[in-house]
């Protein structure tokens, strides 16, 4: 990326951030959510400075990275929502069909008290964002984001025992 | 770029009229269009800019500039310093360990830690490679399960070409009640001391060095863990390498572009990754002393 595309992002984030973030906010009705998803727009922004600056209509180029950004944000939170609930069903079944409570413990020893399954928790049902959990944890938003597709991954494996 | 269009616009005005929640429904509506019948950038533009304005009218405006500062300190891929974590200024003393909850807590962490290095990858330890499963078994056996080793003889440092730029790190830690934490002395060239940062987390204390040179970044990472040890580290590349450092046991991966070294010594951590060749990050680790 040249120094003037990189002014000209600039720009443009300043330029179009308050109205992207309305658009974001009327689609997921928080406003940290929704903040989130500007930055993680402006953020594809950056890695992609040849499919933005090719493009010959910018501002539309920026508006559908963050449709697809809300519809990623949203598709996550449902599956995550999902699995959990799956999860806590199954937990429940176990529950009332043994007296062994072990055979639980044994079933989820892997995911259960694993720091990502508290993230994948903690977004879905508590709608933190990236940068909380990161703030929290100490680690970088990359290293978050990569944690919490490994946690919604490994979950969805476990789902299907 | 298209200019925003101005509220004025004859085009849109029919949008004047209505309440922010109409707006607001619009603009949820045009996203499940089919593309031939959703609105155009212009168009949408324009709903965008009369929410915000209302907004500014109720003194509820957003704060762009202090967002641009946010975007570009935690998530810019054009600034290094975007990967660092955030800083924690007051370092608490670690919570006490205890008994069958660290152990069994152990052992969950592990999990996560063959999942996370050894997914799909194959292992070369020295010149010689091991296939996935005695790579498994190796890597919980040695790593995993590594027990701090008091007795055994500090690491020499083979090459005393150079000295941090900033000889304090070991007094920083030492202040810190860290002891046992391996650091290298030697930095590759060019690499000047830009930033230290302290962190905390219930789990654990992590201190951080950094260095740049030009472009190029280079992390140097001390982490006391409270519950011993918890190995998780991110891998993306292809390969982990076993290095043998006397009585240590370096993992060198890759990280997209970056190299990485991590070692456990208990329930301490060294890790240091950067813009490094393969050569450098071995030097490095040769270089380590065990403060």
């Amino acid at each position: 990326m040249t120094q003037a595309q990189s002014d000209l992002i600039d720009r443009m984030y300043l330029e179009m951030h308050n109205l992207l973030f309305e658009y974001a906010v009327s689609h997921l009705e928080n406003e940290a959510i929704a903040q989130e998803a500007v930055q993680e727009t402006f953020r594809i922004a950056c890695q992609k400075p040849e499919e933005l600056f090719g493009s010959p209509n910018q501002k539309g180029w920026v508006m559908n990275v963050l449709k697809n950004v809300i519809s990623n944000i949203r598709k996550n939170q449902s599956t995550a929502k999902r699995i959990l609930g799956e999860y806590l069903q199954l937990q429940a079944q176990l529950l009332q069909s043994s007296s062994d409570c072990l055979d639980v413990n044994l079933l989820f020893h892997d995911i259960a008290s694993l720091e990502e399954f508290q993230m994948v928790k903690e977004m879905a049902l508590e709608g933190k964002t990236y940068l909380e959990l990161s703030q929290e944890r100490g680690i970088s938003i990359g290293a978050c984001r990569k944690r919490m597709q490994r946690a919604r991954d490994l979950l969805r494996r476990k789902m299907r025992v | 770029m298209p200019r925003i269009p101005s509220r004025g616009s004859r085009a849109f005005s029919k949008y004047d009229a209505m309440d922010d929640e109409a707006l607001r429904s619009f603009l949820r509506s045009d996203a499940s269009k089919p593309e031939a019948e959703a609105a155009g950038t212009e168009e949408l533009l324009y709903v965008m800019e009369l929410l915000e304005k209302r907004r500014k009218e109720r003194g509820e405006a957003r704060d762009a500039q202090k967002a641009f500062e946010e975007f570009k300190r935690y998530y810019d891929p054009r600034n290094a310093a975007a990967q660092k974590p955030p800083v924690h200024a007051k370092v608490p003393a670690p919570p006490p360990k205890t008994g069958t909850a660290f152990r069994w807590n152990r052992k969950l962490t592990n999990a996560a830690a063959v999942i996370a290095l050894l997914a799909g990858c194959t292992l070369s330890v020295g010149a010689a490679r091991f296939d996935l499963w005695e790579l498994l078994v190796k890597f919980t056996r040695e790593t995993l399960y590594i027990e701090t080793d008091d007795g055994g003889e500090p690491a020499r440092i083979t090459d005393s070409a150079k000295q941090f730029p900033y000889s304090d790190f070991p007094e920083v830690l030492r202040q810190h009640g860290i002891s046992g934490a391996m650091i290298p002395t030697w930095l590759p060239e060019g690499f000047a001391f830009a930033d230290r940062r302290i962190s905390e987390t219930p789990r654990s204390r992590m201190f951080y060095e950094y260095y740049a040179n030009r472009d190029k970044s280079l992390t140097l990472e001390i982490v006391e863990n409270s519950l011993e040890p918890p190995a998780y580290f991110e891998q993306l590349g292809s390969e982990v390498e076993v290095y043998r450092k006397n009585n240590y046991i370096f993992y060198i991966f890759q990280n997209e572009t970056q190299y990485q070294a991590a070692c456990i010594d208990g329930a301490v951590q060294c890790i240091f990754w950067g813009d490094l060749t393969h050569e450098e990050i071995v030097q490095m680790i040769e270089s380590i002393k065990k403060v």
